[in-house]
């Protein structure tokens, strides 16, 4: 039986639903998504507006993206930055399998020396329906 | 041993077509079935707003075979009667291991009735040869003209009725025309990329109202589940990281009540049903696409060969194969091709044009009553073929493939095949056939 949509499994490695991000100390969140197959469709979205889209980082289709969120600067030139709009709210990676069959969402809180704080989320998605996507959601508290 | 083959086929359709009584059960609770998705929050939440959709919309979407993993058509004992124009794009296996005949007449020890071949493309060759992961998306992208050219090589273990005992089956593929490559429909694409943005805040906004509503219900009640919440933190970060999260999760999901399930269910509905709804956005675009691409035509020039070793003849067939989806649930494929046999015997060699067109039906949708993500296939097919110095062969197959459940990629196709008369005996032969083709690609994917 699938997870969700058609086909999908997931895989769990690490899962926290949410955590508090002391962003005036410098502690930001990173994310790392890899992935397999044709052509990675996704988008990082907050409840305001979609904050990154797979098109808009450099070298796109490619298997590794990275970002952070509330980084000071960004942490690589390839590795946008993205700022917290509220001081809470959930921030999402929407994955869709339509040309790609694999994807692997590393989220890690890190403090301001680029040092793991903890790995919030380390989670394989797999599905080879390409109608099937999956949104892997993180409620983040600013302070 | 045909009224056994339509015994089968009988119960399978049966199967798959009659409704089950926890479907009708799950209707009035739907959310219910998702509390075997607890292994994370997200997981969780996705069911419940999956669910609503697909009860508020009662949507069906639909699967599209094109890619040919069966034994090619110019085997013996294949269940093919009639050829796909692309194989899969890294490898894939077909077994066929009986022909089954209308009458126990087989006297002949040449036929030892297994077949099998393994199909992979130029791509595939290539990534293997220079160390590149084939699903990496950069290498991928850049060799689509890799994907045009695919090769067959196996065994065919010959016919009871003749003398020319079993063969090497060599044979490849070009793709002279490709609509459904993922390069070429990068633009396709884009348009669901576009609606994803369009609908990408209103996951965490379902997921927000979600979690609003559980804390509101049950926190004064759970308060963290027996649990230290981390200090510092907001009290619905600190919820979500007792009462939302590991095992607590699975107990907090299953203490809701219908009325609680229900409210939940409506809230999502505001959210995910409403007619200017994105979500349903991304769900029609998403299927006009898969279905463009999938329908999409194809054309490729084939060649397959016959080698024999001992005193048997060579045979070889080359032509053009077209794929057309002509409606999303129906695929029609046509062969034209030249068929010449290399007979060892001074006279014997054999000249023939041949046509063939092959109608698939999908029976079921994507999740058919017996748990299976993959449809039904129902397929006819007819061919004809003229020799120069034989008579016209005339035959007509009904074919059914049914996915193997929980195991991915591997399908088990049954085939039953009518003629006018075989190729060297003047008599109508009504013959039965089965195997497995098995999808490499897919099963690799699927490992952990």
């Amino acid at each position: 039986m699938a997870d969700f949509g058609n086909t999908g499994t997931i895989t769990v490695h690490e899962s926290v639903p949410g955590v508090t991000v002391n962003v005036t100390d410098g502690e930001y969140l990173f994310y790392q998504l890899t992935v397999s197959g044709a052509l990675p469709i996704f988008v990082f979205a907050c409840t305001h507006k979609t904050r990154l889209r797979s098109d808009q980082f450099d070298g796109h289709p490619k298997a590794t993206y990275e970002w952070t969120l509330s980084r000071t600067a960004p942490i690589a030139q390839d590795a946008p930055n993205v700022m917290v709009d509220d001081s809470e709210e959930s921030y999402d990676v929407i994955m869709h399998f339509a040309a790609a069959i694999k994807y692997t969402l590393l989220v890690e809180h890190r403090d301001r020396n680029d040092s793991l704080i903890e790995t919030l989320t380390n989670i394989d998605f797999e599905s080879q329906a390409p109608e099937d996507k999956f949104p892997e959601g993180l409620r983040v508290e600013a302070i | 041993m045909s009224r056994k083959i339509l015994l089968a086929l009988a119960y399978v359709i049966l199967v798959a077509f009659v409704p089950t009584a926890s479907y009708a059960q799950s209707m009035s609770d739907p959310l219910k079935d998702c509390e075997n998705r607890t292994r994370t929050y997200s997981l969780w939440v996705n069911c419940v707003t999956e669910t609503v959709v697909r009860v508020g919309t009662l949507e069906g979407n639909q699967r599209h075979p094109s890619k040919q993993v069966e034994l090619p058509s110019i085997a013996e004992n294949t269940t093919s009667l009639v050829d796909q124009t692309s194989a899969p794009d890294l490898a894939g296996l077909a077994l066929n291991f009986a022909g089954l005949k209308s009458q126990t007449d087989s006297t002949d020890s040449n036929d030892n009735g297994a077949s099998g071949t393994i199909t992979t493309s130029a791509y595939a060759l290539y990534a293997g040869a220079t160390g590149n992961d084939p699903l990496d998306p950069a290498f991928y992208y850049a060799h689509p003209d890799l994907r045009r050219f695919s090769f067959t090589v196996g065994r065919d273990g010959g016919e009871d009725d003749s003398s020319d005992g079993s063969a090497t089956v060599l044979g490849f593929k070009a793709l002279i025309v490709n609509g459904r490559e993922v390069v070429k429909n990068r633009r396709r694409l884009d348009a669901i990329l576009q609606a994803l943005d369009d609908s990408g805040p209103i996951f965490p906004i379902i997921r927000d109202a979600i979690t609003a509503y559980l804390e509101r219900e049950l926190s004064g009640t759970l308060g963290f589940c027996h649990q230290t919440p981390p200090a510092g933190s907001s009290s619905t970060i600190q919820f979500l990281r007792t009462c939302l999260n590991g095992p607590a999760l699975t107990t907090t999901v299953a203490g809701l009540t219908p009325k609680q399930r229900e409210e939940i269910f409506e809230i999502v509905a505001t959210h995910a049903i409403t007619t200017a709804s994105p979500l349903l956005k991304l769900n029609e675009t998403t299927a006009d696409v898969i279905g463009r691409i999938r329908r999409a035509p194809q054309l490729s020039f084939t060649f397959q060969s016959k080698l024999r070793n001992n005193d048997g003849k060579d045979e070889y067939r080359t032509g053009l194969l077209f794929d057309y989806g002509v409606w999303d649930r129906f695929n029609v494929s046509l062969n034209g091709t030249f068929d010449y046999a290399d007979s060892k015997v001074i006279g014997g060699d054999t000249r023939a044009g041949r046509f063939a067109a092959e109608g698939i039906f999908q029976l079921t949708p994507n999740k058919s009553s017996l748990g299976d993500p993959r449809p039904l296939l129902l397929s006819t097919a007819a061919e004809a073929k003229w020799a120069n110095n034989d008579k016209s062969t005339y035959t007509g197959q009904l074919k059914l493939t049914i996915p193997i459940p929980g195991l991915t990629g591997v399908n088990f196709p049954i085939s039953v095949s009518f003629a006018n008369r075989s190729d060297l005996i003047d008599e109508k032969v009504v013959r039965g056939r089965f195997g497995f083709t098995i999808d490499i690609t897919k099963l690799l994917t699927n490992a952990p």
